[in-house]
């Protein structure tokens, strides 16, 4: 088990896309937390007429300035706060959620199990992002509803995710070695098999933060979501867009490049955590060991051979 | 296999059903009393009061569910405050439209998507192979409602090759060319996506089936290259190339109400943004049941497809 981990840190480590996606977490999660210190402006003063739209590359406005004159640089540090919220805490709660649904019914199976996982099939009948739109919509605008909308709308992929792997894992003898040494179902499920799918639901997870920071910035463009003046990198993009067809296409341009550059890192980093779970690259990185280790036992053994 | 085929369609029937039930319960879900909020705050509690009994709210929610889902049968979607009319007759002309961008955009994302997959995986690591799946990367990671307005600024606004909006010329409506140049944009935006998924999904199979043994024997009997590629390669890659394009198509509707609403094309997902935005609930919810009931219905169709098309499918089938 510790040599596993060992090789899918090593994996990891070595991707270079992942790498990049995790500095890219780091600095967002520092500029969310340090917003205050960081961002040269206060996000949500409003300016005068004459620094109303000004360019990107304006002396002091390195991003330009929004429509109200804000300080667009300011607004996208401050707009990683909601960002990174809407993108994790939902992940999470669902993959809780996910993992107890999921487990339950790949280890029970039977009547249980068919009841989860057809009605996790009915939620698949709705495409993700309007069924998000319908339960935000209806729980009204903010912050917290969009939330909740993506936890219900992630949980049906998370659980199938946990449900797939349960039903293989309890094929494996452990399993049953742990059900002949008469040990609780409780902690069968959640002390034997739980540590062994697990890996895959966090890579897994990981990507589909990428893609609630996508899903949510559309909550916000459509009005859902955060409501302003609070800095949203949707509904600044949103916001923007009433002064696209005057010719200042920066206003929405960044937002959008920020939630790109944020969604990427984070799939970035499950497309690397999914890779390195996978046995067949952690056996190409033991074959490289093995490599490194041969040539310098070759090393050794010619040395040996020498001073005979 | 007809058997199959029966089986499966058979087994849609407790997902409509699911449907219609989390359908109807989305405006269970509406805090506090349904029929005051649909009505808006300066209904009168007379109004409120005929509504709460039209709509059942006092009955049980089985009674409730019965009454709607009747309705529903009969082909009555609702009845909206905000455009004072039955719903079905605002959304079923919307609903072509919206069917229009969302076909154009399924051919657009899968033809490019399949095309661009393949040659980058036959010409691997060339600058074009690089060069493609590092944009499909990229493209995968982007919010459709930005693509929509980004497209829309560089080539309605900065080249005006395309109109900004709608779906005709509004001064001289000119048929299908005119259709067609409104559609480019939109159905561009919504395809974008699911292009660079189809794409990289596209070129990671062919690259699979290229290393199958079966390939080489081909290439030792003499068949030619192109034969093998274009005809056994892309027919051993098909079956996962269905599989996701079905599953995009639950995105490009997703995806198509933001090209819809920055693009101002009269579907669907347009008049839905009006009724999110103008709290006109039971306009939501007929959207959310009509667009779902499509989807249901085209995963069907995809799975169905995707037994036809594939030999090895069909064994297992037989197997059973």
């Amino acid at each position: 088990m510790a040599e596993k981990w060992k090789l899918s840190c090593k994996a990891f480590l070595s991707d270079k896309m992942a790498a990049i996606g995790a500095a890219i977490i780091l600095l967002a999660v520092f500029l969310a937390i340090f917003a205050n210190f960081v961002a040269p402006y206060d996000p949500n003063t409003v300016a005068e007429g004459s620094t109303r739209l000004l360019p990107p590359g304006t002396d002091g406005h390195i991003f330009g300035t929004d429509q109200q004159g804000r300080d667009i640089l300011s607004r996208i540090i401050f707009g990683t706060q909601t960002s990174l919220i809407s993108a994790v805490v939902p992940v999470i709660i669902a993959a809780v959620v996910s993992i107890a649904l999921g487990i339950i019914a790949g280890y029970y199976q039977g009547f249980i199990g068919s009841l989860i996982m057809r009605l996790m099939d009915i939620f698949f009948a709705f495409p993700a992002v309007l069924l998000a739109i319908a339960i935000a919509a209806i729980l009204g605008p903010g912050l917290l509803n969009v939330i909740i909308a993506m936890i219900i709308v992630r949980i049906p992929y998370m659980t199938r995710v946990v449900y797939t792997d349960v039903l293989q894992e309890s094929q494996k003898e452990y399993v049953e070695a742990a059900k002949a040494f008469g040990i609780g179902d409780l902690e069968t499920m959640f002390k034997q098999i739980l540590p062994n799918v697990l890996p895959s639901l966090i890579a897994y997870a990981t990507t589909l933060a990428g893609v609630t920071i996508v899903t949510v910035a559309g909550l916000s463009f459509i009005g859902l979501g955060v409501q302003p003046p609070t800095a949203d990198w949707g509904r600044m993009a949103s916001d923007g867009s009433k002064v696209l067809m005057q010719g200042y296409p920066h206003v929405t341009f960044i937002p959008g490049i920020a939630i790109l550059i944020l969604s990427f890192a984070f799939s970035m980093i499950g497309d690397g955590l999914r890779n390195a779970l996978d046995p067949y690259e952690q056996s190409k990185m033991k074959a490289k060991k093995k490599v490194k280790a041969e040539k310098t036992a070759g090393v050794g053994v010619g040395q040996t051979a020498k001073e005979g | 296999m007809l058997r199959y085929i029966l089986k499966r369609i058979l087994s849609t029937i407790p997902v409509l059903f699911g449907v219609t039930i989390i359908v109807f319960l989305l405006i269970q879900m509406i805090p506090g009393d349904p029929a005051k909020s649909i009505l808006g705050s300066d209904a009168t509690p007379g109004a409120v009061k005929a509504l709460r009994d039209e709509m059942g709210l006092n009955e049980p929610l089985l009674t409730q569910y019965g009454l709607w889902m009747m309705d529903l049968l009969k082909g009555d979607l609702g009845y909206s405050y905000t455009l004072h009319k039955p719903i079905i007759d605002e959304l079923l002309p919307r609903f072509v439209n919206s069917l229009i961008l969302t076909v154009a955009s399924l051919l657009i994302c899968i033809t490019l998507g399949v095309m661009l997959g393949l040659v980058s995986a036959l010409k691997k690591d060339s600058t074009l192979d690089k060069v493609s799946m590092g944009a499909a990367l990229i493209g995968a990671s982007m919010p459709v409602f930005w693509i929509a307005l980004m497209l829309m600024w560089l080539f309605a606004i900065k080249l005006q090759m395309f109109p900004v909006s709608g779906m005709y010329n509004m001064r001289n409506p000119g048929g299908f060319t005119d259709l067609l140049h409104h559609l480019v944009l939109p159905a561009f935006a919504t395809a974008t996506v699911s292009l660079a998924v189809i794409a990289r999904l596209t070129r990671s199979t062919v690259l699979d089936v290229l290393q199958k043994d079966y390939v080489k024997y081909f290439h030792s009997f003499g068949l030619s290259n192109t034969k093998i590629n274009l005809v056994h390669v892309m027919r051993n890659s098909l079956p996962p190339i269905i599989n996701i394009s079905g599953l995009q198509v639950g995105y490009i509707m997703g995806g198509a109400l933001f090209s819809e609403v920055v693009f101002n094309w009269p579907g669907i997902g347009q008049q839905l943004y009006t009724a999110v935005t103008s709290n006109d609930y039971p306009t939501v919810q007929a959207g959310i049941l009509l667009i779902s009931l499509t989807f249901v219905l085209v995963n069907l169709v995809v799975d169905l497809l995707n037994v036809w098309l594939s030999p090895k499918l069909q064994d297992s089938i037989k197997a059973e």
